[in-house]
């Protein structure tokens, strides 16, 4: 069975879930969906876009009603109890529209999963139908004004009254997504000022919201305060346990992570679309702009981006569900296993993302500038993602502290890790042999060596820092890089090879590889922050550098465009 | 009441669609399929008449293996169950559908036939007045309005420049025109359980239906690209043009 961080000593399986194998039922769900979101919603954007948010909710209970929210939701509670990967496929679709899309995940994903995860049976059984089809709509209401980054340091306060019966919540909770319009929130407050708590608040027991605020983009979700006066909520509605909230708000907040960047593939799915028939169509210099190589290099980018993307997070969410499916543990331990997989996806497909609509905007010219062009948008709704859920300043954080955390407490054997990368790393020919069927083979080498040294290297350097190592952002964000880079880039390598055969094997290998290339310099910079700062020789590194051929580029990008343009 | 709507695979509306180099079909390699359109409307007012008068709606589709995920989008939808005739990708013209369609009409014997007026690939607008003939049966076709009552059905059809209301004894054909409804979508719910719908698989050569076909397209050709256009400064210039192109009565 598959364990979190297992990637960090393994080869990758040539047997990843990919998109391509989804079921019969898949991918009619992809498509009620799709068809849904291009008749229903497209069709109201530009309401939307000027934050009506009326029409936001209208579409969220439309939505409801046809089970878009039921597929998490366990049976029992009148859901459908689908698989993760179900869940997935119908994020990616939801892109068509990010103020939708986060407004249903604000519902669905960190609003309802709460309840999912750590509702007593009274709480599911109140709730859960009615979240389960939008006849509720929640949000999740955990970011203060003074506690952001910082978030369990909050000041909402829940004092008990009549000996525990009721709560008592005062305190003011900050950007909270559906706030509008959500009916349940559920709510972060520390029980006599010191035992962070998760509550179930109705807005019926009588919370205020403050006014609309005015954002960048996502103009569609409706972001307000959350003002709680004097509320009183029943001592039922205490949601997991007193002190115990930030198992609550983490764990949501593993899979809201991954959530994210499993969506971060589906808007670039979108988003390549949308420029490749734009570059098609216009024409300068009597030719369409699509002939042009830089622009087909923007093509290749946005395409293999994309494919990355999704071979990660397809890749992961299937491993949580052998998990919670296979092994009968708890959804949430599950998403807890592969926190670190989460937040690289979440860092990686955010930063992935960035770059696509980049991209999307100048293939455009001075009508990407425009308001009437859809990536004009796109640009600015996908900015968020590298706030929200974590800035991707603290994922990059999180990720070297959860994997010294385990390493620490014996859930992952660290030490015996490293020895065998040194052991990799003097009899590298033993890699070359294990992965000689594998597509990109040189490209896996390449990441195979970087993940062995990463191991032995950073051993030293955790070592050599001990708990000062708090203080060296910069090399836990380096380490952080070196990761993301292999993990998305070992993803891309093993769909290519799972589909090798198939007529499209080529194009998903010159993706993989491309990803791998283009990557790859922050691979190298990132060793060298990292062995520099620790005043370690930087010789092994070097050896790095040149296990990955050197090949033309140009002639990939070349290529991965025209069949882009040909397949898409 | 059993209704019998038989529906069409056909490319999505929205795709682009490309020929094949020699002109013989459409490429399909990258086109997204759905139930043709007109197809759709009548599975969705097949659904509405069994939502009002009870019975079974079953769903007949007459092409390759790959016509079962239409099937199972309108088992999706809400309908009762499914027969595919499986052509194993025989090439064949609207009549020998027509005789085909009659056959399982013979097994099944429904008290009502809804489909579209025409399938948006190759808008020959036959199959239900073959069936019609064939069957002996009474048809409506265009419809935009069907009432059901009394084993007959009252159909407002739109003609050239109006309605017409023709009333039909059942059994009998109808044939949907686009402003008959609005298709629902096929809920999550509906998709989960249409995995346990029956769905048959009949083969083509079991009916032992003569195919040889009547008609045989010869040849597909796109529109002639549009030229570009040209930019003229004012009304005096235009009328000049349009002279000079021999565009103007006068
Ligand atoms: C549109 C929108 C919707 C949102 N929806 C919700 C919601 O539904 N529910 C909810 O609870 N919250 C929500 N949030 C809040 C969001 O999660 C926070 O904005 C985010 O966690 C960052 O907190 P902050 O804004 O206070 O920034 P700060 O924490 O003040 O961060 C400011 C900067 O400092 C950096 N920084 C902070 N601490 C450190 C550190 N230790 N080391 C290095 N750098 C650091 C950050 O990375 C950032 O660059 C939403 C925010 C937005 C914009």
């Amino acid at each position: 069975m598959p364990n979190g961080c297992d990637f960090m000593s393994q080869i990758v399986s040539k047997d990843i879930f990919t998109p391509e194998d989804l079921n019969e039922e898949q991918k009619m769900l992809a498509q009620t969906v799709e068809k849904f979101m291009k008749e229903e919603v497209l069709a109201r954007e530009q309401e939307i876009e000027e934050g009506n948010h009326e029409v936001v909710k209208d579409l969220l209970k439309k939505a409801g009603e046809l089970g878009f929210f039921a597929i998490e939701v366990p049976q029992e509670y009148g859901g459908l109890g689908l698989d993760k990967i179900s869940a997935l496929v119908v994020n990616e679709m939801m892109m068509y529209n990010t103020s939708f899309a986060v407004s249903s995940e604000a519902h669905i994903t960190i609003g309802s999963h709460p309840i999912i995860f750590f509702g007593n049976e009274a709480q599911k059984r109140k709730y859960l139908p009615d979240l389960a089809y939008a006849k509720k709509i929640a949000a999740y209401a955990l970011t203060e004004p003074q506690a952001g980054s910082d978030a369990l340091n909050a000041k909402t306060t829940a004092t008990p009254l009549n000996g525990g019966e009721y709560f008592v919540l005062n305190g003011t909770k900050q950007f909270i997504t559906n706030a509008g319009f959500a009916d349940i929130f559920v709510v972060f407050a520390k029980v006599n000022g010191k035992d962070f708590t998760a509550f179930i608040v109705e807005r019926e027991f009588g919370v205020k919201t403050g006014k609309e605020e005015k954002k960048m983009g996502q103009k569609g979700s409706s972001t307000r305060q959350l003002i709680l006066e004097d509320v009183k909520v029943p001592k039922e509605n205490i949601l997991g346990e007193i002190g115990k909230g930030h198992k609550v708000a983490l764990n949501t907040l593993n899979l809201g992570r991954m959530r994210l960047g499993g969506s971060a593939g589906g808007g670039g799915k979108i988003l390549t679309k949308i420029a490749l028939d734009y570059a098609k169509d216009r024409k300068q210099f009597g030719k369409p702009i699509i002939s042009f190589p830089l622009i087909k290099w923007k093509i290749a980018n946005m395409a293999s981006k994309t494919f990355a993307i999704q071979s990660s997070s397809y890749r992961i969410t299937n491993l949580i569900d052998q998990k919670w499916l296979g092994e009968k543990v708890d959804e949430w331990q599950a998403f807890e296993e592969f926190a670190v997989e989460a937040t690289i996806l979440k860092v990686g497909g955010s930063e992935f993302l960035w770059h696509i609509v980049d991209e999307a905007v100048q293939i455009h010219g001075g009508y990407g500038y425009l308001r009437e062009y859809k990536v004009e948008n796109a640009y600015r709704d996908e900015r968020v993602n590298r706030i929200y859920e974590g800035t991707n300043e603290i994922n990059r954080l999180n990720i070297p502290e959860m994997i010294l955390r385990r390493a620490m407490r014996g859930r992952i054997d660290f030490f015996g890790w490293v020895q065998r990368a040194q052991k990799n790393l003097d009899s590298p020919d033993e890699i070359k042999k294990q992965i000689a069927e594998y597509s990109a083979k040189e490209e896996l080498f390449a990441l195979e060596i970087a993940k062995a040294l990463l191991l032995t290297e950073s051993q030293k350097v955790f070592s050599k820092f001990g708990e000062e190592i708090q203080n060296e952002q910069e090399i836990l964000a380096a380490f952080s890089d070196i990761l993301i880079g292999i993990f998305l880039g070992e993803s891309a390598i093993a769909r290519a090879t799972k589909h090798k055969d198939k007529p499209y094997g080529r194009y998903y290998e010159n993706m993989a590889r491309f990803v791998v290339h283009t990557y790859w310099p922050k691979i190298v910079q990132s060793f060298e922050i990292m062995l520099l700062r620790a005043g370690l020789r930087l010789e092994l590194a070097e050896k790095l550098y040149r296990t990955l051929p050197r090949i033309d580029v140009v002639e990939l990008s070349r290529e991965i465009a025209d069949t882009t343009a040909e397949v898409l | 009441m059993k209704i019998l709507v038989p529906i069409k695979r056909t490319h999505d509306p929205y795709s682009k669609i490309k020929l094949k180099p020699d002109g013989s079909g459409i490429d399909t390699s990258n086109i997204k399929f759905v139930i043709n359109p007109f197809d759709e409307i009548a599975v969705e007012e097949a659904l509405r008449k069994k939502e009002k008068h009870g019975g079974e709606v079953v769903i007949l589709s007459i092409g390759t293996q790959e016509a079962v995920e239409q099937i199972r989008t309108a088992l999706a939808m809400g309908a009762d169950r499914g027969i595919l005739v499986d052509t194993a990708g025989k090439t064949l013209d609207q009549d020998s559908i027509a005789r085909i369609m009659v056959k399982i009409i013979g097994e099944e014997k429904p008290d009502l036939v809804i489909m579209g007026k025409q399938a948006i690939d190759d808008d020959s607008n036959q199959v239900g007045q073959l069936l019609s003939e064939y069957l002996n049966w009474p048809q409506a076709t265009f419809a935009s309005k069907v009432d059901i009552q009394d084993k007959k059905a009252t159909v407002v059809r739109e003609v050239d420049g109006g309605l017409e209301t023709v009333e039909v004894d059942l059994p009998a054909i109808i044939t949907t025109d686009l402003r008959l409804n609005q298709p629902r979508y096929a809920s999550l719910p509906g998709i989960m359980k249409a995995k346990q719908k029956p769905l048959k698989v009949v083969k083509l050569d079991e009916l032992g239906v003569d195919i040889t076909p009547k008609v045989v397209v010869e040849k597909l050709e796109t529109p002639p690209e549009r030229k570009a256009g040209i930019k003229v400064k004012d009304v005096d210039e235009l009328i000049a043009k349009l002279k000079e192109m021999k565009a103007l009565p006068f």
